[in-house]
């Protein structure tokens, strides 16, 4: 008797499935200006969804799909792999990611900074306090000023995974909260150096990394060393509303969007 | 905390562009630009070392969570005012309320109670390379220690690790399975009596390949040597004897991500020795009861080595459902031989024992076992989880039922004689559970446990007072099941 109860409360429990036409999108700042063009264009053609975009970083995302507090999560960087073993034992699902653009990870010079480019190597001694002074890359005898990003954004991990080789930054970084604070910091000081994504690159230029600048062929083709994905995560296979959506992001269309702002398509 | 050094920067700077504008009239223009550059260098190395602070403390972080409860267990126990001649369902004889491993026996004549279960606070230091971990659990009834360890992953392949310290055993995969994210209240019975506590003081290795190194990142190592659980507390308190005991896990993940598929499993053992200067060293004979070893006991004053061993496999099967949510199905199997005592099946902690043979204390009762569990949880959208769970711990593999309780094998107050008591009873357990997850931190349980312990022979007496009373009621399924309703906030 008390076995046949608790199965019908498991049954009743069952019935009120979720089924909303309210999608949250949350995580990368990367991509939060081309993930509100996306829902804008959506909403536009779909007046019965609404999609609700919020950054925070990549990490602040993926935390929120594992407590269930988000239906998307945008990231600028893989899912770790104990990230992924969090979203299988709270959910017991794998997770599904898709790759929405791509992007070159860009670092920013100021526009009256004399260098042009950086080997890997010499980003990454920048960036870990190994070289301080311009002249040790081709500029002036002048300090370094170096501007990254705060440690719950994907390009920050991604940088330290891929640049870094796992290694910590400099202590004297300056860490700020988004990648147009990054580009604005560098457009402001002509002795900064920064790093990004590529549709943020306004008002700065772009570095050389090993003599290839990022552009849309050499991103394509993978020839850009720091070429790399922006991803959208789901707790489960899409379906529904959220299935239509990831179809639009990834048609021609969504794709026109991902060119638009500044990056480049997937295919 | 960034946030808020900027603010506070910002609202200086305009602090300082105003109080600068009110001297602009004595100050000349160079001056002005002079002071305030002065100023922001000033705050800029006060940011710094503000930063490299913060930085320092953000590697340090605390979590853990509190799992308060309501349980309600059958009538087991109660005393039988109408007829407290009833010996099936009377305390005086039976001596106590359900025993259960949900949470423990219940005390007395109880038949519900509140609980706080596990009340823990963790505290994690991660270092680029290193880790500190400590863990505690805070009970009214005391505070007790769970993690305590550091732990190395070398810089170069991030694939290796030592850890040092008291930690989770690597056996098998319920072990390791956070309390916190359990889905039914408690581990299987095997595990709450074969490795009560999960916790060891030792050291172990670990190899976890990371994704860069191709197919072996889907293969996993971790092997350790440990005090052992002579010394009592669980395995760990101080080292009692001579030996290590060793125990290990290899296992595997085969993530199909396109099927929304992901099968894991693991192959684990435990390779130790109990020892004990008792000379009362007991053994199954058969299925009938316990007999002296001979020739590998102990003589009075020396110290003797006995196997505690196990052998698992476990497997763990993920699967993504669409509309409904992600399922899995778990499973484990163990078996091996655990010296225990007498009333215990827990593993001995009588190393220093030197018991002659008129004395209980030191006795030691070496059993085979056997247990295995499989469950299924299902998620049922982003807040609702159903489980259903089953499990068998059988402590005695060669004891029948039919033999507990004997009075022809059952006086263990006199060596040299056999003895089979409610401690070899085999135990099976259905549980199902749903679990609400209100928010990213508070959850609530509720869950049902129906165990069904082995039947003793209703018909063979025993041969004293008290042990006929505390055995009759095991003549059938005692009435035991738990109800429990837990909340759990996690942080």
């Amino acid at each position: 008797m008390k076995i046949q109860k608790i199965s019908a409360a498991l049954l009743l429990g069952a019935l009120p499935l979720f089924s909303a036409t309210t999608i949250t999108v949350k995580g990368s700042d990367t991509m939060v200006i081309m993930a509100q063009r996306w829902a804008e264009a959506y909403m536009a053609d779909h007046t019965d969804v609404v999609i609700q975009v919020t950054g925070g970083g990549s990490g602040t995302g993926i935390s929120a799909l594992i407590n269930g507090a988000t239906d998307i999560c945008d990231a600028s960087r893989p899912m770790k792999s104990s990230e992924r073993e969090s979203l299988k034992m709270r959910f017991s699902s794998l997770g599904v990611e898709v790759k929405s653009a791509k992007d070159g990870l860009s670092v920013y010079f100021n526009d009256a900074n004399p260098v042009e480019g950086l080997t890997m190597a010499q980003l990454k001694d920048i960036y870990t306090g190994k070289i301080k002074n311009w002249k040790d890359v081709g500029g002036a005898d002048a300090k370094i000023v170096v501007y990254g990003r705060e440690n719950n954004s994907g390009t920050y991990v991604f940088f330290r995974d891929n640049v870094l080789k796992g290694e910590d930054y400099v202590s004297s970084m300056q860490s700020l909260p988004g990648t147009a604070a990054v580009v604005n910091a560098v457009a402001k000081d002509p002795l900064g150096i920064g790093y990004g994504g590529a549709a943020y690159g306004k008002g700065i230029k772009f570095a050389k990394i090993n003599g290839i600048a990022p552009s849309a062929e050499t991103v394509k083709d993978g020839t850009y060393p720091l070429t790399r994905y922006l991803y959208m995560y789901l707790r489960g296979r899409p379906t529904g509303e959220i299935k239509k959506y990831i179809d639009w992001i990834l048609s021609p269309a969504g794709q026109a969007v991902v060119t638009k702002v500044g990056y480049f398509p997937v295919k | 905390m960034d946030r808020k050094l900027r603010i506070l920067f910002a609202a200086s700077m305009m602090l300082t562009a105003m109080v600068s504008a009110q001297d602009s009239v004595k100050v000349p223009l160079e001056e002005q630009i002079s002071n305030v550059k002065g100023q922001i260098d000033g705050l800029n190395e006060d940011y710094l070392a503000a930063k490299a602070t913060v930085d320092g403390l953000s590697k340090l972080k605390f979590g853990g969570y509190i799992q308060a409860q309501w349980q309600h267990t059958g009538d087991f126990g109660l005393v039988d005012s109408t007829s407290p001649a009833d010996t099936v369902n009377n305390a005086t004889f039976n001596g106590g309320g359900s025993p259960t491993v949900a949470g423990g026996n219940f005390p007395g004549q109880a038949n519900q109670r509140f609980q706080i279960r596990r009340a823990r606070l963790k505290a994690t230091y991660s270092g680029l390379d290193s880790k500190y971990v400590l863990e505690i659990d805070a009970l009214p009834s005391g505070i007790s220690v769970k993690d305590i360890y550091v732990q190395l992953t070398e810089p170069w392949l991030k694939t290796f690790s030592l850890t040092m310290g008291n930690m989770d055993m690597p056996f098998g995969f319920e072990i390791g399975y956070s309390s916190g994210a359990m889905e039914s209240p408690e581990r299987s019975r095997l595990e709450n009596n074969i490795f009560k506590g999960e916790k060891q003081l030792g050291a172990k290795i670990e190899v976890n390949p990371t994704e860069k190194m191709g197919l072996l990142q889907y293969i996993n190592l971790k092997a350790g040597l440990y005090t052992g659980t002579e010394g009592g507390t669980g395995g760990t308190g101080d080292e009692v004897d001579r030996k290590l005991e060793f125990i290990g896990r290899a296992g595997f993940k085969a993530p199909f991500n396109d099927l929304g598929l992901d099968i894991d499993g693991g192959v684990s053992w435990l390779m130790g020795k109990t020892q004990t200067g008792s000379d009362s060293v007991f053994k199954m004979s058969g299925d009938t009861g316990f007999v002296p070893t001979t020739g590998n006991k102990p003589k009075w004053g020396e110290w003797k080595y006995f196997d505690r061993k196990a052998m698992g496999v476990d497997a763990q099967l993920y699967y993504d459902i669409p509309v409904i949510g992600g399922l899995s199905l778990r499973g484990e199997y163990v078996q091996g031989t655990e010296p225990g005592t007498a009333g215990s099946t827990n593993a001995y902690t009588n190393a220093g024992a030197t018991d002659t043979v008129d004395a209980t204390a030191g006795k030691m009762y070496i059993r085979k076992f056997s247990g295995f569990y499989v469950q299924w949880v299902q998620n049922l959208g982003p807040k609702l989880q159903s489980v259903l769970r089953f499990d068998q711990y059988d402590p005695n593999t060669d004891a029948k039922g039919t033999s507990i309780g004997d009075a022809s094998i059952s006086n263990h107050l006199t060596p040299g004689t056999k003895v089979l008591n409610l401690t070899d009873l085999k135990y099976t357990t259905l549980g199902l559970g749903l679990t609400y997850y209100w928010d990213a931190n508070l959850k609530f349980l509720v869950y049902y446990d129906i165990p069904t312990n082995e039947k003793i022979n209703s018909s063979t007496p025993t041969n004293t007072l008290a042990k006929k009373n505390a055995l009759l009621p095991y003549t059938k399924d005692i009435d035991d099941n738990v109800l429990t309703v837990r909340m759990q906030v996690k942080f």
